[in-house]
């Protein structure tokens, strides 16, 4: 049984090193060597005023946030309001929309000459644009809109793991209140902790928001100067500052996840007090939950229909990126694939076998999070685009499914570590007492088991790989075609009607196989439930 | 009279728990409370420490109404302390800063020697783990951490839920000792349910059995 884990271990690493640490340490390596000293065409003050830019711009969006999210799961969890998981469902729609689709529609809708502004001037006497958004308000917004599901999703799990017991334990305390939020700030910051780093480096490596709305950001100047100027030490010297705060994090976060309680109850588990709503109270939130609802979905989706000027184009533009289409699932699916094999033979190996090794592979795993994408992208050009590997294996985009599968990487391998945790070793080591071979028991009493984990990791990381536009921008090869790159080339010169019935097409391509998904599991649901003839 | 409990009544969901139930303890006495599950020790527990309602029915706790129809007397004004029978330790609190928080928002605290922690610690045998955290425990080690939690305060009465019930013999015995010498030495009271009478009937002055929610005194 050893010798097998020790393979898997074995395989597993092998696998990450010709994914992921090999390209990245030669790209330093290339940049040590042949570009340290080489100028980059941007001064120190400009870089001081452009990192400080971004990162109150990122703050900014985390803190809202982080509010957002967070006060929706406290009503989610703590009161007595009815269908709050159809109201949960409803909250998370905005994961499967791609954040360049959304900052396309916002961007128009609240131009100086277009969507609200127009629709102003047609009431209106003037000449003039009424309403005036500056791009950090309106990327902010966009931002926002994206991005809180994370937090949602987190504080939805914190608050569910919290147990009255903990609670209680505080109240024989004269100072009882003190002590309760002492335990609960222990207890909520670490969730506090991972979603705000979570949404302060997606917002700080964000590239197309901040693109659409011309703000002057880090993530664009780093595009900038490997796109436009093929700067590679230019992009290294920028991405440093990020690096090193990376590290910071990288302390804490390691810290945090260490110490995230998983258990919820040592049996005979009470029902946490919930917040009783009056009618009064309902209907506010109902109503604050529909302008919310109108808002994030709504809105953006009903946009993106009136700007469609002629459906009858749609025939015509399906026919023109049908294979971009089948080209992008075919992308996604093989990326998925890669994600989920090697994030559980990491995640299997970090916690079953390599105890002193798998810190460092989860802090490089950390560190490739905080990597700016386009690194990532740049660092798989410089090493399979060389004389001694085969010419196809870049020239036919073979790299791009394996460089996609890294963005949701550490993410998945973290997951899945939670996971393991919670999973005694005595589980499988009583199926090999019984004689099943290891990669049997491996899959009876841990596949088994987080069928449903790896569902959700399978269809995040199938979404995250599907909108991914930075990677594919820069690796995807001449000729090859995927749909949110040639949505981005559209949104530069292409009609508004163009680039809104492209953008449908993407977010239909999504959503389809996502509801059908949904649907076959509710019916294997409905099946289990039947045979246990409930 | 230290607790005096007269015609206590709980229902949950229209379920009698406990029905008309009456109970007297003296003070500093050692109480036991016997039955099979489900009978609804727990839940008597949890209405005198303030955790629960009672529908009906008053308590008494050194000289002072607990609970009238109108208003309860909250747990943090009872001085009490209470291990529950699934131990309720906060999973993300090392195993010292459990004692220390307890002892810093106590208002007993400037009677506490600080260093009561390390000693506590040492009697529970856990000293070598106060660095961790109680997933990293043992079950016997988590339950006498929830002990330790509840007596550092030095409550007027400890109520425990199966105290011993994932103790072995040595440890059993070694945790009854030490509750046995901290109750003489402060003359708390001690209310206990236990399923295992075997270590711990010599010194129980009071033996009741619980039996669909009423309670009978039992002849030692």
């Amino acid at each position: 049984m050893p010798d097998s884990r020790q393979t898997l271990a074995i395989f597993s690493i092998l696998t990450f090193s010709i994914m992921a640490i090999l390209p990245i340490l030669f790209l330093v390596a290339t940049v040590f060597f042949n570009h340290f000293l080489a100028p980059t065409n941007i001064s120190f003050t400009e870089l001081q005023l452009l990192f400080l830019n971004s990162f109150f711009f990122s703050s900014n969006v985390t803190f809202f946030t982080l509010f957002l999210g967070m006060g929706l799961a406290w009503i989610f969890t703590r009161t007595t309001l009815r269908h709050s998981f159809i109201w949960l469902g409803l909250f998370c729609l905005p994961l499967f929309i791609p954040i360049n689709i959304l900052a396309n529609i916002w961007s128009h809708f609240l131009g100086n000459h277009t969507g609200l502004n127009a629709l102003l001037l047609k009431w209106l006497p003037s000449t003039e644009p009424l309403l005036n958004f500056s791009p950090w308000f309106s990327a902010s917004l966009v931002q926002i809109m994206s991005f809180y599901p994370i937090s949602l999703l987190i504080f939805y799990a914190a608050f569910l793991r919290w147990e009255q017991h903990w609670s209680e334990a505080c109240y024989f305390s004269s100072y009882y209140k003190k002590l309760h939020r002492i335990v609960l700030w222990r207890y909520y910051r670490n969730y506090l902790g991972i979603s705000a780093l979570l949404i302060f480096v997606f917002s700080f490596s964000d590239f197309a928001v901040a693109d659409m709305f011309q703000l002057h950001v880090y993530a664009t100047e780093v595009f900038l100067q490997l796109s436009a100027y093929s700067n590679l030490s230019g992009a290294l010297i920028l991405s440093l500052p990020i690096i090193l705060m990376g590290i910071i994090y990288l302390f804490f976060i390691y810290h945090w996840l260490e110490h995230i309680p998983l258990s919820n109850g040592y049996g005979n588990n009470r029902q946490i007090t919930l917040k009783i709503l009056s009618p009064v109270q309902t209907t506010t939130l109902y109503l604050l939950f529909l302008f919310l609802i109108g808002m994030i979905i709504v809105l953006p989706i009903s946009y993106l229909l009136i700007t469609i000027d002629s459906w009858t184009n749609m025939g015509q533009l399906i026919q023109l990126v049908w294979q971009d289409i089948i080209l992008s699932l075919f992308l996604s699916f093989i990326a998925t694939t890669i994600c989920l094999l090697l994030s559980l033979a990491l995640a299997y190996s970090i916690s079953r076998k390599l105890k002193p090794m798998g810190i460092w592979i989860r802090l490089f795993l950390l560190f490739l999070f905080i990597l700016p994408s386009s690194l990532i992208g740049i660092a798989y050009i410089h090493f399979w685009n060389q004389p001694y590997f085969p010419d196809f294996i870049y020239q036919q985009g073979w790299i791009l499914p394996f460089a996609l599968s890294l963005i949701f990487l550490p993410i998945a391998v973290e997951i899945f570590l939670l996971q393991f945790k919670k999973l005694p070793i005595v589980e499988e080591q009583a199926a090999h007492l019984c004689g099943i071979s290891f990669y049997k028991s491996l899959r009876l009493a841990i596949l088994l088991r987080l069928t449903p984990v790896i569902k959700i990791v399978s269809l995040i990381c199938f979404i995250f790989c599907f909108n991914e536009l930075t990677i594919s921008l820069l690796i995807s090869p001449p000729g090859l075609s995927i749909l949110p790159v040639r949505l981005f080339s559209m949104v530069h010169y292409g009609s508004q009607s163009l680039i809104a019935s492209l953008s449908l097409l993407q977010l239909l391509v999504l959503i389809i196989p996502v509801f059908f998904l949904y649907r076959y599991n509710l019916s294997l649901i409905k099946k289990s439930q039947e045979k246990k003839g409930l | 009279m230290s607790l005096t409990i007269k015609n206590l009544s709980f229902f949950y969901e229209q379920q009698a728990i406990l029905e008309q139930l009456d109970l007297s303890l003296p003070a500093a006495s050692i109480s036991a409370i016997i039955g099979h599950s489900g009978q609804g020790k727990t839940t008597l527990l949890r209405c005198i420490a303030g955790l629960e309602k009672p529908t009906n029915g008053t308590i008494h706790w050194q000289n002072n109404l607990l609970n009238t129809k109108s208003k309860c007397i909250p747990s943090w004004k009872r001085n009490m302390s209470m291990v529950f029978q699934d131990l309720a330790l906060w999973p993300h609190i090392k195993v010292k800063e459990h004692l220390q928080l307890i002892l810093k928002y106590n208002q007993n605290r400037e009677v506490i020697n600080p260093t009561a922690i390390d000693e506590i610690l040492s009697t529970f045998e856990i000293e070598a783990m106060s660095h961790r955290y109680p997933a990293q425990l043992s079950q016997g080690q988590q339950q006498r951490l929830a002990i330790a939690r509840a007596v550092i305060s030095n409550p007027a009465l400890l109520i425990l839920d199966e105290p011993f019930s994932s103790l072995d013999e040595r440890m059993t015995f070694k945790c009854w000792n030490y509750l046995l010498k901290w109750q003489d030495s402060v003359q708390s009271s001690i209310l206990y349910v236990t399923h295992d009478l075997k270590h711990t009937i010599e010194q129980t002055s009071h033996i009741f059995n619980m039996e669909n929610g009423k309670l009978r005194q039992q002849e030692q």
